[in-house]
């Protein structure tokens, strides 16, 4: 189809645009963007005024369950939600429930995906077979098959692995993930560990579980010579040392989540297991580094960290609730409000760090609006304030820590291939036509 | 003379003055239990629930028999380690409990907030009996209770806490209650017993037992064992024992006449040399006889005091 987004604040960080004009789409495609563009004939006309324009949100992190535990998230769910939350492609991570660490599980997801999805779904393979940190996965077969990056979603503690991991990776061209956590520092912990902690009776996993690994990782891809992203990155020590990092030209990129420039350890007090995640939420000071990081460019990306879990995962006692947040539906509010609204980040930035950044950290293709460029566009309205309300998720998971805050930046327009997968509220139904090839 | 919550969650919640009802409501109580007839009428018609999803004897007849003493209905229910090895949610639990038209559940968990998540679901009252290394607000009541009877203050008095604190159930009431009477207190132990933070508390801290300990009034000991989850924090119990046993010669080092308490069975040799134990007994003893009497405190207060 054909779609010409009218008079919209157009923001693209890969041209250095930033500039009220129109959009059009075609064939999939970018077609032009300028002022006063001619709407061909047969075009939708989408009055984009007051609206920021962009390209399409790239989510690096996000879980699905199916068909495992098609409670917790199925492609189908979590591409609604997708669509709902401005996201245009989606990085689907390693879990128990999807594992990814053969070709048959990224072949079930493309197709999967080709006939019940509506944005595009990325895989990261797993590094080490069934996530277990012990031996790599057929690297070559999962990256010919379509996998954008490796990484378990979980530490790989042996330094060994990690680094032929690094190795083997460098061939085929892709980035290494690192979950870094030194599992036995944080070995029992629910929560960051520290005087809330203490205080709540509860085992605390400390900054330096972190830390460690930062460390480990950044001189694992030094001797490599090859790419690793840190993900996520949560305490104030690690964003400093993979600002040296970057400083002395070695291969380190991260993201953040918005629940880590958001929320605090205290956020847990009360024993709310919604604001149980791992890594944990941390301090303010933390808090503040996250943001610095986000602010100079240390960290690369956003991203949701999407763990949609059923109520059954949640309403039990602190020590046994699962670890996890859903955040695909929030991903673009939460950091619109807390970096621009509230933070005084650019307009440019904020598209980077949501679109841009990550997709070029995987080689995505999209995160620019440059014509030939795929037609993946999200619009948001920067005007209006909603309540988060979790019943209104079209994700399965409902687990929120931000019920009830009121932020701004909701999306209401979202374009994938060139179609319209969320207008105004209306989800599109699949299959998307753009997602066949 | 009342209580603000319908619960007794923690002593973190409660204010110096209702802190010193309890206390006083507790001697009067405790007066009761001196007379040949122990048995008030007062909750005559309300129910008392015991649900614990741990053992702990002690706490569980204390309850009871502070139930009993007041002509409550008592019952007893044995749950589960937890939701998860059920499938029960503390929810259900806690509303399946409330049908049967309980006025009070008292509620011991392996798990921190196990007991604050159950209040949320339920209109009776609920009492913590111990939510793991959280609060044991009762157990907390004694160990005030006794201080009170035998100091006769708390502004300015010296307590030293020695032991797991980690996995102490009680040290952390222990610490609210003790700061907000008046009392200094000082954690005492191993640089990796010491809770994260603790200071923030406004406690001090020591991990020479020997200052630690000097000049206190009152030893507040607990029982020291090695499992898999602190033997990375004591090396062996030989040693902990060296460093940090209340002997005779160190308790030479407290202020005259200082209290020795301990929260539970002792181990003999480890915490606490056996010739302090034997002097430290009758304490302990007291302290028994000092539980029930403030668990009646505590059932009669919530229920609402003198309007109950």
């Amino acid at each position: 189809m054909t779609l010409l987004i009218r008079n919209g604040r157009v923001l693209d960080p890969s041209q250095e645009l930033d500039a009220v004009c129109d959009l059009l789409l075609e064939e999939g495609r970018v077609a032009a963007c300028g002022e006063n563009l001619a709407s061909p004939p047969g075009a939708e006309v989408y009055d984009a005024s007051g609206l920021w324009v962009f390209p399409g949100v790239v989510d690096l992190h996000v879980h699905i369950s199916e068909p495992t535990r098609a409670d917790r998230e199925t492609v189908a769910s979590l591409s609604r939600a997708a669509a709902a939350g401005g996201v245009t492609t989606a990085v689907c991570r390693p879990n128990d429930d999807l594992p990814l660490d053969n070709i048959t599980l990224a072949e079930f997801l493309h197709s999967k995906n080709r006939r019940e999805g509506l944005v595009r779904l990325q895989p990261v393979a797993a590094l080490t077979r069934g996530l277990r940190g012990e031996s790599l996965t057929d690297v070559g077969d999962l990256v010919t098959g379509g996998a954008v990056a490796l990484g378990d979603d979980r530490p790989v503690m042996n330094s060994q692995v990690m680094r032929r991991g690094l190795e083997y990776a460098r061939t085929f061209g892709v980035p290494v993930l690192s979950f870094a956590q030194d599992e036995s520092l944080a070995a029992g912990g629910v929560m960051n560990e520290g005087f809330v902690s203490t205080a709540l009776g509860l085992r605390g996993i400390p900054w330096s579980a972190e830390e460690v690994m930062v460390i480990r990782d950044v001189i694992l891809a030094r001797m490599s010579r090859w790419r690793i992203h840190l993900s996520p990155v949560t305490v104030a020590g690690s964003v400093e040392l993979i600002r040296r990092a970057k400083a002395d030209g070695i291969r380190v990129t991260c993201d953040t989540s918005p629940h880590y420039f958001w929320l605090t350890e205290r956020a847990v007090e009360g024993y709310n297991t919604y604001a149980k995640v791992a890594p944990p939420l941390r301090g303010e000071r933390d808090v503040e580094a996250v943001k610095a990081g986000l602010a100079d460019g240390t960290i690369d990306a956003v991203a949701s960290h999407h763990v949609p879990l059923s109520i059954v995962d949640k309403d039990v006692e602190f020590n046994d609730a699962a670890f996890g947040i859903a955040g695909i539906e929030t991903l673009v509010p939460l950091t619109y409000t807390a970096l621009v609204e509230q933070g005084g980040t650019a307009p440019l930035d904020f598209v980077r760090l949501l679109a841009t950044g990550p997709a070029s950290l995987f080689g995505l293709g999209g995160g620019t609006l440059r014509p030939g460029a795929p037609a993946d566009v999200t619009a948001i309205d920067v005007a209006a304030r909603r309540s988060v309300a979790a019943g209104s998720f079209f994700s399965r998971g409902k687990n929120t820590p931000f019920e009830g805050r009121e932020v701004t930046g909701w999306p209401v327009l979202t374009v994938v291939g060139g179609e319209v997968v969320l207008k105004d509220g209306r989800i599109g139904s699949p299959p998307n036509p753009a997602l066949a090839s | 003379m009342t209580l603000r919550s319908k619960d007794l969650l923690g002593i973190q919640s409660l204010s110096e003055g209702e802190l010193r009802v309890i206390l006083d409501t507790a001697a009067n109580f405790a007066a009761v239990a001196a007379r040949p007839v122990k048995k008030v009428p007062t909750l005559r018609g309300r129910t008392v629930a015991n649900l614990f999803y741990e053992p702990s004897t002690r706490t569980r007849i204390s309850f009871e028999l502070a139930a009993k003493r007041l002509s409550a209905d008592f019952i007893n229910i044995t749950a589960a380690t937890s939701s998860a090895a059920t499938g029960e949610t503390l929810t259900d639990t806690a509303k399946t409990v409330e049908a049967m038209n309980v006025d009070f559940l008292v509620v011991r968990h392996s798990m921190a907030g196990a007991a604050h998540q159950l209040a949320r679901q339920v209109e009776c009252s609920v009492i913590n009996a111990g939510d793991g290394p959280h609060e044991h607000p009762t157990q907390a009541l004694v160990d005030l209770f006794t201080i009170w009877e035998h100091q006769k203050r708390f502004a300015g008095l010296k307590i030293a806490i020695v032991g797991d604190h980690p996995r102490s159930p009680v040290t952390i009431s222990n610490i609210y209650g003790l700061k907000k009477m008046g009392a200094e207190v000082t954690l005492v132990g191993p640089s990796t017993l010491l809770p994260p933070g603790i200071e923030q508390l406004g406690v001090g801290t020591a991990t020479r037992m020997e200052e630690g300990i000097a000049e206190a009034d009152v030893i507040l000991l607990s029982r020291v064992e090695i499992t898999e989850a602190n033997r990375l924090q004591i090396p062996s119990l030989r040693e902990y024992a060296r460093f940090y046993c209340l002997t005779r010669r160190r308790l030479a080092l407290a202020a005259q006449g200082a209290l020795v308490l301990h929260s539970g069975s002792m181990n003999r040799g480890v915490e606490i040399s056996p010739e302090v134990a034997d002097d430290a007994f009758p304490l302990m003893v007291e302290q028994v006889t000092n539980g029930i009497a403030v668990r009646m405190a505590v059932l009669y207060l919530l229920a609402g005091g003198d309007r109950a």
